[in-house]
């Protein structure tokens, strides 16, 4: 399994079994961080968007908020916790009179946040 | 099918009668309010409390009136009840619910575990929590008491929102008696920001077209509802089915706009939460 890394370094045989056991162990721990990264179900599917008399604001104006205490801010307003296993990773509020929302992220994102929290700002709580 | 009735002489009293039996006997005792207020229901009545003076949701000014007050007669008129309302305090409305006097308070109290263990809940219709309330010119943003450090802060007095903000922010926070009055203000740009909920603010920036705005929540949604006495899940539950129903015709969506000027009953925030 690990003998192209033989080909491409050349190991004494005595560490060769530590360096490979380390490796693997990197490459599975790797793996690991990958599954529970996954985005949430619901953005990994196609969907077909509300047409616009349906949504609940049809054209809103947007404002997108990169915050620091991004993770602790969502957790606040929606009362999702931020715990040693998981935290709320964006956000967004709207004002359905003014036709305004606010996406809020911590520093570092993702497409799949921004996007999911940009579809909340056309159609309001479109997965509760 | 029983064909004859049974007598306790002839029920041999065993281990487990000598436990089960005194636990029937006060289980049925506890359902006997409960029955009644069933039949009270059924026979086309529903008797009912709200606070007196609680803008926009149940005050009196000429006439009851109030954004709960509207549910109320249209959920009577969906489920062909004969309203029966009273108006009280808080106190005075608990006590009436426990003698049965009512049988449900028709204000959104707050789903608190002291209030879970005291009442049942009926389905909530309104998504209401904290925000931060700026003139509509203004567009800094404030997510946080530290945002507001060194800014003009009105909050409604004697209140919690009034103690955390005094913490956070000393003298920086004004407390007035009437959050109508701080919304002056704040229209005036006497004020930075008011901390409120968002359907009272809604409400007076609907009833007085100020020229203030809902900005940023700063806590999550209330979690609220009417409430009926402890047990009485039947009533609960029909209640909550004609909720739905007004959901689901339109007529929330109606009363709603009137007092708040959109539809209140789904909540404006959400998340995407993941495992780190």
């Amino acid at each position: 399994m690990l003998s192209w890394l033989y080909g491409l370094m050349p190991i004494p045989s005595s560490r060769s079994w530590v360096l490979g056991c380390a490796v693997l162990t990197a490459l599975l721990l790797s793996g690991c961080e990958t599954t529970t990264m996954r985005p949430p179900q619901v953005d990994t599917v196609r969907f077909t968007p509300m047409p616009e008399s349906k949504r609940v604001i049809a054209q809103p104006k947007i404002k997108y908020l990169v915050r620091a205490d991004g993770y602790e801010y969502c957790a606040r307003i929606t009362g999702i916790p931020v715990t040693p296993t998981s935290r709320p990773m964006a956000c967004a509020f709207w004002n359905v009179r003014r036709k305004e929302c606010t996406v809020v992220t911590p520093l570092v994102t993702g497409y799949n946040y921004v996007g999911h929290e940009l579809r909340h700002c056309f159609e309001g709580s479109f997965h509760d | 099918m029983i064909d004859r009735p049974m007598s306790m002489g002839r029920l041999p009293i065993t281990r487990r009668n000598f436990v089960t039996l005194p636990l029937a006997l006060c289980a049925s005792a506890a359902a006997l309010p409960v029955f009644s207020q069933a039949l009270e229901l059924e026979s086309g009545v529903l008797r009912v409390g709200v606070l007196t003076h609680y803008k926009p949701f149940s005050f009196v000014d000429g006439q009851l009136q109030g954004f709960d007050v509207d549910v109320l007669k249209r959920l009577a008129s969906v489920l062909k009840l004969e309203l029966k309302i009273q108006t009280d305090g808080m106190t005075n409305l608990q006590k009436k619910l426990s003698s049965g006097e009512i049988s449900v308070i028709a204000n959104q109290l707050l789903t608190t575990p002291e209030n879970r263990r005291q009442f049942d809940f009926v389905r909530s219709y309104a998504a209401n929590q904290l925000v931060c309330v700026q003139h509509e010119d203004d567009s800094r943003d404030f997510l946080s008491l530290d945002d507001l450090l060194g800014k003009k802060l009105g909050v409604l007095a004697n209140t919690g929102v009034e103690d955390q903000a005094r913490g956070a922010l000393g003298k920086a926070v004004l407390a007035f008696p009437s959050i109508d009055l701080a919304f002056k203000q704040l229209a005036e740009k006497k004020l930075d920001a008011v901390l409120e909920e968002s359907l009272i603010a809604d409400y007076y920036i609907e009833r007085d077209a100020l020229p203030i705005k809902v900005a940023s929540p700063f806590a999550p949604p209330l979690s609220a509802g009417w409430a009926v006495r402890k047990g009485n899940k039947a009533l609960a539950q029909r209640l909550s089915e004609g909720v739905q129903t007004l959901l689901s015709d339109g007529s929330l969506k109606q009363i709603s706009s009137k007092w708040f000027g959109y539809d209140v009953s789904r909540p404006n925030v959400s998340h995407t939460t993941l495992p780190r």
